[in-house]
């Protein structure tokens, strides 16, 4: 239909120097001017056939809607719009559309007005130094603008970006993000810190934290998407390297432990020292009496033997303690975990004169973990309750197991004066610590190793006063 | 003279090991593993001499000890701990004259003690 008004419709040689064109409603250019080709250097040749407001990349600001449908209902219009030379300056020109009855014909002239619009050099000086990409979109997906940043982030220039829509950049798998996203912002929805891929023009990836927001028309209704497109390479990489901290941290977190379990270890084994020291003076003296006792002496020498293989079972589980390998997951039965790991403690707490008492609801409930790790968050919990106990008379220590759901809910309950509510807000928060000469960072460990279980860490007040802190583990899958 | 010799100390290897070694000084020994169960026997005053470990649940060595002083038992008495004890440790018994040893403790110096102990050569006054 068009193309066949499009040969009738005749521009009169007396009008060849106006700044006009006939183009058809959806923008079609059928005839252009010479005086357009004066004011935006494209030939008829290269205009005709081609949708103006495509050509001139229109910034109606927001008002193509809303001139459309003028323009239907009252035959003409008449506006500042914001066109494109071929040269992609800039230029604010004064149209006049009319659009003639009854058929898909508009005359349009444009004249130069010579204003600049100063409010949207004021945004487009802003946009232009953020160091931020931020684009706009048509609702169709199409750019109409690009930024200085958007130009390093992506290496795509303004001129290989206006006018196309945002494929060049997307992942092929991430092609149906876009869909959505102009979905979403069609909706008045805003996308916030949305993270995902992009492509640079050499086609290396980048990571991407994308806010998309609806842009309004004055009358409300949305005409566009403008997005904001944040490099996040070097947070990713940070967050990656604080990752690695966290476990080499995890790892220091344990020597820390070992200093601080060091010397209550030296008591631990000096007692089968001091065991075997006396069977083996007992034995020499019972082999040097007139008559010696033979028989005495074998069995203190039986004993002494049995003190050595203690000492070195101590050795032996410090040393499990203090490898550092990495996760080694396997199925453990909790019970047994917890009475392991309590052995480890018990020599602390009867060093603090502490009575470390258990409570479990379970019996033989298996989990799937690493024990060193487990280990490390009831050593630390532990370790806590201890100093907490004992600042009040009959310290004491309960750890408790229940059955929760497809959990086992582990909990380690003190006797002391429990935690002001300010300090346990933010008690798993790395670096926060109300202990002298303590790093912080023990119970936000604990927290990244119970997560890591793909369990919960938390703090309550115990029944009893003092503090409660619970973990869940997930039971093993039958 | 009272030649019966305590050893209270919780852990039972020491104990028996401690008890072995006396005997076979031909010492007659009597073993607790724990302050409460010492003190609920009657015959307090028939011992010789107390070897009390420090590190006890409970009640520890030097807790111990006060409470004996209180009810009149003043047979000497050697404290035995782990780790060395400060002075701080020492005066909180508030005995004065408390014998303390570390673990573990030479035969000889053991063996010493206790003889000096039941000759009365170190009995408190």
């Amino acid at each position: 239909m068009a193309r066949k008004q499009a040969s009738t419709a005749t521009l009169p040689d007396a009008l060849a120097f106006a700044p006009v064109m006939l183009r058809a409603r959806d923008g079609t250019i059928l005839k252009w001017s010479a005086a357009l080709t004066l004011l935006y250097g494209f030939t008829a040749g290269e205009a005709e056939g081609r949708k103006a407001h495509e050509l001139l990349r229109t910034d109606y600001s927001g008002r193509r809607t809303q001139l459309c449908t003028e323009l239907e209902s009252a035959g003409e219009w008449t506006g500042d719009l914001i066109n494109r030379r071929k040269d992609g300056s800039k230029l604010v020109v004064a149209v006049h559309c009319v659009q003639l009855a009854g058929e898909d014909l508009v005359v349009e002239t444009n004249v130069a007005t010579g204003r600049r619009n100063p409010e949207s050099d004021y945004y487009a000086a802003i946009v232009e130094s953020s160091d931020d990409a931020i684009l706009a979109t048509t609702l169709e997906g199409m750019i109409t603008s690009w930024n200085r940043a958007s130009e390093n982030m992506f290496q795509y220039s303004a001129d290989e970006m206006v006018g196309f829509t945002v494929d060049k950049l997307l992942p092929p798998d991430r092609r149906r993000e876009e869909e959505i996203i102009l979905k979403e912002v069609g909706l008045g929805h805003k996308i916030t810190h949305y993270e995902t891929l992009r492509l640079r023009k050499d086609g290396a990836e980048i990571a991407t934290s994308l806010t998309v927001s609806p842009i309004r028309a004055a009358d409300g209704h949305i005409i566009g998407a403008s997005r904001i497109a944040r490099d996040i390479t070097e947070r990713r990489n940070v967050e990656e390297r604080f990752q690695q901290m966290q476990s080499e941290l995890a790892h220091m977190g344990r020597l820390n432990e070992m200093g601080q379990m060091a010397s209550a270890l030296a008591h631990e084994l000096n007692q089968p020292l001091t065991a075997t020291n006396n069977y083996i003076a007992a034995a020499r003296r019972n082999l040097d009496a007139q008559p010696a006792h033979i028989e005495r002496a074998l069995d203190a020498l039986a004993k002494a033997g049995a003190q050595v293989l203690r000492a070195g079972e101590i050795i032996r589980r410090l040393r499990g303690f203090l490898s550092k390998t990495g996760p080694e997951t396997q199925a453990e039965l909790v019970e047994r975990l917890i009475e392991d790991t309590a052995a480890l403690a018990h020599i602390d707490a009867k060093f603090r004169d502490i009575a470390l008492k258990f409570d479990f609801q379970t019996a033989n409930v298996r989990v799937v973990l690493d024990r060193v790790q487990f280990q490390q968050v009831l050593l630390n919990l532990l370790r806590n309750a201890f100093e907490a106990a004992e600042c009040r008379p009959n310290p004491e220590v309960t750890i408790a197991t229940r059955a929760k759901e497809s959990n086992v809910e582990i909990s380690v309950s003190d006797s002391g004066p429990g935690l002001a509510p300010e300090i346990a807000e933010n008690l798993f928060q790395p670096f926060i610590t109300t202990k002298q000469g303590g790093m912080g960072v023990g119970l936000s460990i604990c927290r990244s190793i119970v997560e890591g279980f793909g369990g919960k860490i938390w703090y309550q007040p115990a029944p009893q006063g003092g503090a409660q802190f619970l973990f869940t583990v997930p039971l093993e899958m039958a | 003279m009272a030649r019966r010799i305590c050893i209270l100390d919780d852990d039972d290897a020491v104990r028996d090991s401690l008890r072995a070694l006396l005997e076979s000084y031909c010492l007659e020994v009597h073993e607790f593993s724990s302050g409460r169960a010492l003190l609920a026997q009657g015959n307090l005053a028939d011992f010789g001499c107390f070897i009390v470990d420090f590190h006890m649940p409970e009640m520890n060595g030097l807790e111990l000890l006060e409470t004996l002083r209180a009810r009149g038992i003043s047979a000497p008495a050697v404290i035995v701990s782990a780790v060395a004890l400060g002075s701080d440790a020492r005066d909180a018994a508030g005995t004065g004259s408390v014998q303390v040893l570390t673990k573990p403790v030479p035969e000889q110096e053991l063996i010493g003690w206790i003889r000096g102990a039941l000759a009365g050569e170190t009995a408190l006054t």
